[in-house]
């Protein structure tokens, strides 16, 4: 395990960055159902293959850019927040390629900055929304059973009534709005409805947290934080997704200064993958 | 030298908090929905696409469908579900041929009584569609 670490840790950051999001597009992109992707990832092996400093290259990466910016044009209104991202990556990989400067510096602190940036607007849009702190977004997930669904898998009574919830919900359209449809929905214990509210709250307590910890001096706390807050949200959101691409991040944000802490976020970044691969997971 | 320093360190983050910056601003004043847009506001509310769209308090489903109508129609809803503008309502009344003077679009999001476990929904969005 110890040499396993080592030869990861021999990587260079770029490199490192640039394979996992190279295969993260590969994995990706059939779930998108975007042959341009398939035909870019298919191009980027090739030129694996061939030239091995294929990372180093700006017009790479811009060949890259400019077969994901179409797919954001057209579908800007049902891409996820994390394709957003994904474009900022790749610009940021081409700014870095093009300067060749301090590049392990520049990664690292646009990780952290775009990190900061991005849990912060998820704190503020779940603060300026009253529907999220009155628990309904949880809410919709947790009485479907899409909420902590590995804690709840197990159990075949809560499944039926997660069953049943769900097929009560899709009632609600038959209903006009001037008729007041208030359908009873079962909990599948007593203070399930509370628990909601509580898991509610302490999910912005956690995205706050995360913010904090990027800051901490102490790295076994910093980064114990952020790989239980990642694969916590693995276990209740399956937001391989996302969770991928802010592995990418940590990546950066790590260099190949703290070996422990880089193979933790690959092998998340991994778990990630698997994940997708099985079609598990959102994207 | 500045100016490199900026595009090195600061070009990405400033990119992602004007892109941002603009979501929230169109979910604030446009009624677009926090889940897309780039403003990481997922789970801030209930996934839009499950909202109803109900047209002169009429639900407007798409059972029952060819499956070529039904796709053509969900993608109308969904983008009026995301982000409500006049372009977005003019595409689907052509599409449901409503050619009236005037049309009551409304927009139904689900809501949750959590103190009685009870499953309702509240108006999100109320137009009243005139054609140009």
């Amino acid at each position: 395990m110890k040499r396993l670490i080592d030869n990861l840790n021999q990587i260079s950051t770029l490199k490192l960055v640039s394979t996992c999001f190279l295969l993260f597009l590969l994995i990706y992109s059939p779930r998108l159902k975007a042959l341009y992707v398939i035909y870019l990832v298919f191009a980027a092996l090739v030129y694996v293959i061939v030239d091995k400093t294929y990372f180093k290259k700006t017009y790479f990466w811009l060949i890259i850019l400019g077969l994901l910016l179409p797919r954001l044009y057209s579908n800007i209104l049902f891409v996820g927040n994390h394709y957003f991202v994904m474009v900022y990556l790749v610009l940021l990989l081409m700014i870095v390629t093009s300067y060749k400067t301090n590049t392990d510096k520049v990664l690292a602190h646009n990780a952290k900055v775009i990190l900061t940036l991005i849990m912060s607007f998820a704190v503020l849009q779940k603060l300026i929304t009253p529907d999220y702190l009155k628990g309904n977004s949880i809410a919709m997930l947790a009485f479907t059973g899409n909420a902590l669904k590995y804690v709840f898998y197990f159990n075949e009574e809560f499944g039926q009534v997660f069953q049943e919830n769900t097929s009560t919900m899709a009632e609600l359209p038959q209903f006009a709005y001037s008729e007041n449809p208030r359908l009873k929905l079962q909990s599948p214990f007593k203070h399930f409805p509370q628990l909601i509210i509580w898991f509610s709250y302490f999910t912005v307590i956690a995205e706050i947290l995360f913010i904090t910890a990027l800051y901490l001096k102490k790295q076994w706390l910093k980064h114990g934080f952020i790989v239980f807050f990642l694969l916590s949200v693995l276990i209740t959101r399956e937001e391989t997704g996302f969770l991928s691409i802010l592995c990418i991040l940590m990546i950066m944000l790590v260099g190949n200064q703290k070996s422990y802490y880089r193979a933790a976020y690959v092998a998340t970044f991994i778990l990630c993958m698997s994940f997708i691969i099985v079609g598990k997971g959102e994207l | 030298m500045r100016l490199k320093q900026f595009i090195l360190y600061w070009s990405v983050p400033s990119l992602l908090l004007a892109v941002a910056c603009f979501q929230i601003y169109q979910v604030k004043f446009e009624n677009k929905s926090q889940w897309k847009g780039g403003g990481f506001g997922m789970y801030s509310t209930i996934y839009p696409f499950v909202d109803e769209i109900w047209i002169n308090d009429e639900f407007i489903s798409t059972k029952g469908l060819p499956k070529k109508d039904s796709l053509k129609l969900k993608l109308l809803t969904y983008k009026i579900k995301v982000h409500p503008t006049q372009k977005h309502i003019q595409n689907l009344l052509e599409e449901l041929n409503l050619n009236k003077d005037s049309v009551k679009v409304q927009i139904f999001k689900p809501e949750f009584d959590l103190d009685k476990s009870v499953f309702t929904k509240t108006l999100r969005y109320e137009t009243t569609y005139r054609q140009p």
